[in-house]
């Protein structure tokens, strides 16, 4: 069952419209809690992409966040940089950052790639720590974000949720995204079908750090303060993978879902402060128990439910063939 | 001239000598089988060919280029396509992507070509063309994976293992298939565990042991009794 054309186009009305009325409509705690959800979700997204569709399970994406929040401090309260340009050199820098690392991890795998890319962001942590540039370990305030609007913060976090949402949709479209498919199922095969694996995979994964160096500035945005054990800290990791296991690891949706859950489950927690990823732990366990492909997995196989497919669908060549 | 030919080619795991000193030669339009037992060495034959292994002697010759110790990316593009045994499918991905995949060189429209006659040779393809692959029973992920291995259209196709765990009602369905592909001219090169079978679907055979070439000949001359000894080691065969 997936949703006719139609449908999917009313529906992305409808929920861009709700958004866009949302700021007139709901308080500011509602909106603070919307601009997280769509910062939480644009990171399990790329993670997704990461992770769920091109099979390089990565614990070390903070490491972006870091970067995005670093740069985005740097330029526009050091000198003086437009805090929007300032999000997007971080993002650039991210990329560059990203591409830089690459031969080193990417000649590691599956748990080693994992444990490879969190490396890289303690050592980020550790190097941003004996800075004296950024204050070493110290907090440092943000304060040309200060006063800007709950509103301006969750048009921004709203932008980049969708542009997330939009380049994994695209990008799955592709024949790159084909052969990164390829690439998680089976990696000797699809090199024997003609895919250059290197290549693919460092396309998917630069582009994923671009978007978490963009997500990292907005996130520090809204946050107004940085420090390097928290900018580089594994709990943005640990978000984005849970929300993306809860969700559904290798579907569009379940990112969306996952993150919606994982920022009301810790709003709800907020005030049992420890408590929080004990629960988050324990509804993981029960997750990956009773459904290892998460929600929107499940739900996926067992109603064939669907509301963006990484796959166009084709014209039905063999049927048309039965008919004649 | 031969469309492939390898020639004298060792290949190593670290120190363990797995291949020894063998070639191979296969003329355009036929089909060469490679016969042996598990672990005579017939799919590192294979891998080495498709460049998933690097030889550590020897070349391999196809359509004119040295393609020894390429990379099976390149080896691809060149018209040589090699079909893993079945188990290689991509489990998670749909039927018609694991298709669409074979012609991942090609553009659009010609793909959506090859894919209706995949699904014309394969109806029960089409059938399932929207499940993932793990799904599959054997035999229709050996089918899957031999739509797969002609969606590239290659010059010669390598087949891993065609009939392994399989039912025997099952191959016989695979090797009508074969036949039909095989009247379109494809040259394929082919491994089988079953002797008869294999000797009758092949123009040309090798008998592999022990990482070498024991025995070889045209399919129809070659003593079946013989070819068990080769196969098994006993007889002349025997060291």
């Amino acid at each position: 069952m997936k949703m006719k054309k139609q449908n999917l186009i009313i529906l992305i009305i409808a929920i861009v419209v709700l958004f866009g009325i949302l700021p007139a409509a709901g308080s500011n705690n509602l909106l603070q809690m919307v601009t997280l959800m769509c910062l939480y979700l644009a990171m399990s997204q790329m993670w997704n992409l990461l992770g769920g569709y091109a099979g390089m399970l990565s614990l070390g994406m903070q490491a972006f966040i870091g970067i995005g929040g670093y740069t985005l401090t740097i330029l526009s309260v050091q000198f003086g940089v437009n805090i929007y340009l300032s999000i997007i050199i971080g993002a650039v820098i991210c990329a560059l950052f990203g591409l830089a690392v690459s031969p080193a991890i990417f000649k590691m795998s599956g748990v080693y790639f994992a444990i490879g890319t969190w490396i890289v962001a303690e050592a980020l942590n550790v190097f941003f720590s004996n800075w004296k540039f950024v204050g070493y370990a110290k907090d440092w305030s943000i304060n040309s974000v200060f006063g800007m609007s709950t509103r301006q913060l969750y048009y921004t976090a709203l932008v980049v949720a969708i542009l997330a949402t939009l380049i994994v949709f695209v990008l799955l479209r592709t024949k790159t995204g084909l052969a990164l498919m390829a690439i998680r199922d089976s990696a000797s095969a699809a090199e024997t079908m003609g895919v250059e694996i290197y290549k693919t995979k460092l396309k998917c994964y630069v582009i994923a750090c671009f978007m978490m160096g963009l997500i990292g500035g907005a996130q520090y945005m809204q946050t107004a303060y940085i420090n390097p054990s928290t900018g580089f800290s594994i709990n943005w990791t640990i978000a984005m993978t849970f929300a993306v296991i809860i969700g559904g690891l290798g579907t569009m949706e379940g990112p969306i879902v996952g993150a919606v859950l994982y920022v009301i489950i810790t709003q709800i927690m907020y005030n049992f402060p420890g408590m929080s990823n004990i629960v988050l732990g324990i509804i993981a366990i029960v997750v990956i128990l009773l459904a290892p492909d998460g929600i929107m997995g499940t739900l996926y196989k067992k109603t064939g439910f669907q509301i963006l497919s990484p796959r166009r669908s084709i014209p039905k060549v063999g049927e048309t063939k039965a008919a004649e | 001239m031969s469309l492939l030919e390898v020639k004298n080619i060792d290949v190593h795991y670290g120190d363990f000598l797995a291949i020894q000193d063998v070639s191979l030669n296969v003329e355009p339009g036929t089909i060469v089988s490679l016969i042996g037992a598990n672990g005579a060495g017939k799919s590192t034959i294979m891998n080495t060919i498709c460049g998933l292994n690097k030889p550590t002697k020897g070349d391999i010759i196809f359509d004119g280029n040295n393609i020894a110790g390429k990379k099976a990316n390149q080896i691809a593009r060149l018209g040589l396509t090699m079909s893993p045994e079945g188990s290689h499918c991509f489990e998670k991905m749909t039927v018609q992507d694991n298709l669409l995949m074979g012609a991942y060189l090609e553009k659009g429209p010609e793909r959506m070509k090859r894919l209706e006659d995949v699904y014309r040779l394969f109806p029960i393809l089409n059938e399932k063309k929207n499940q993932q692959a793990t799904y599959l029973s054997g035999g229709q992920r050996q089918m899957l994976a031999i739509g797969r291995g002609i969606m590239s259209q290659p010059k010669i196709l390598l087949l891993d293992e065609i009939s392994l765990g399989l039912a025997p009602v099952v191959i016989n369905d695979i090797y009508d298939k074969l036949q039909e592909i095989a009247e379109t001219g494809l040259t394929m090169l082919i491994v089988e565990q079953n002797v008869t079978r294999s000797l009758s679907v092949s123009d040309y055979s090798y008998v592999i042991l022990e990482g070498k070439v024991v025995m070889e000949g045209k399919s129809s001359e070659l003593n079946e009794s013989e070819v068990n000894d080769a196969y098994f080691g006993i007889g002349d065969f025997a060291h």
